[in-house]
């Protein structure tokens, strides 16, 4: 990981495209402003990493899903399906 | 075209069936291609296979039935990623989650996928509405504290 150090209003080029501003810092709080292509995903680490880990454990499910558990889901979901 | 699948066997799949998820899923970038089908006639289950890995499978259906509230806004770039000109062109799915009890089982409504049906492009968007989490369980009672849907 490349560790820069920056003020308040200072910023960061990344690539050709994307421009990161240090607009803020309160306490142990930094506000960071971030300039980027529409097309470029941005999101804090924390969700990003909570998304990936459901995806993989419900990759998971088609793995590990046998048939006893497939015929309980589907009763299951017989009754969402009809109670709509 | 033939593609091998580990729940499934061998699948015959059309090219023009095959869809493209943009960026590919979250933790799964490299995994483009997917072909969709039901589980089976009687149930809102959908399998989401990937076509280029057999053991890649994720079982996902339209949240509409078990959230009927639930809508987002695309951005500007996501419509035009997906090159939607209007709503009904658009399939969302959510992807589940079935733990050992099936009673039990959850839909990930933060991060749902949207299709266009036409050109069979997809993307997983992640929503910034703070009221639909990674984990909503379908059946009442264990969405505790969820506001009761």
């Amino acid at each position: 990981m490349l560790a820069l150090t920056r003020r308040v209003g200072e910023s960061i080029i990344i690539g050709n495209d994307i421009e990161i501003t240090i607009v803020e810092v309160k306490g142990d709080q930094v506000r960071i402003g971030i300039n980027a292509p529409k097309s470029v995903k941005i999101l804090r680490k924390e969700i990003f990493e909570e998304i990936q880990a459901e995806n993989k454990k419900a990759a998971n499910v088609a793995i590990n899903l046998g048939k006893t558990r497939v015929k309980e889901l589907e009763s299951i979901m017989k009754k969402l399906n009809s109670s709509k | 075209m033939i593609i091998e699948t580990m729940r499934f066997g061998s699948l015959d799949v059309e090219e023009k069936d095959i869809i493209e998820i943009i960026d590919g899923l979250l933790g799964f970038e490299e995994t483009r291609r997917y072909v969709l089908f039901d589980h089976d006639s009687e149930t809102p289950l959908k399998w989401l296979q990937a076509v280029d890995n057999p053991e890649l499978a994720f079982v996902v259906m339209e949240p509409f039935i078990f959230c009927p509230d639930y809508e987002f806004d695309l951005s500007h770039n996501e419509v035009q990623e997906l090159k939607l000109s209007n709503t009904d062109e658009a399939a969302v799915l959510v992807i589940l989650v079935v733990p050992d009890d099936p009673k039990k089982i959850t839909a990930n409504i933060k991060a749902p996928i949207v299709i266009n049906r036409t050109i069979k492009k997809g993307k997983q968007l992640v929503l910034n509405n703070e009221a639909y989490p990674v984990k909503f369980y379908l059946f009442q009672g264990e969405n505790k504290g969820q506001g009761g849907r």
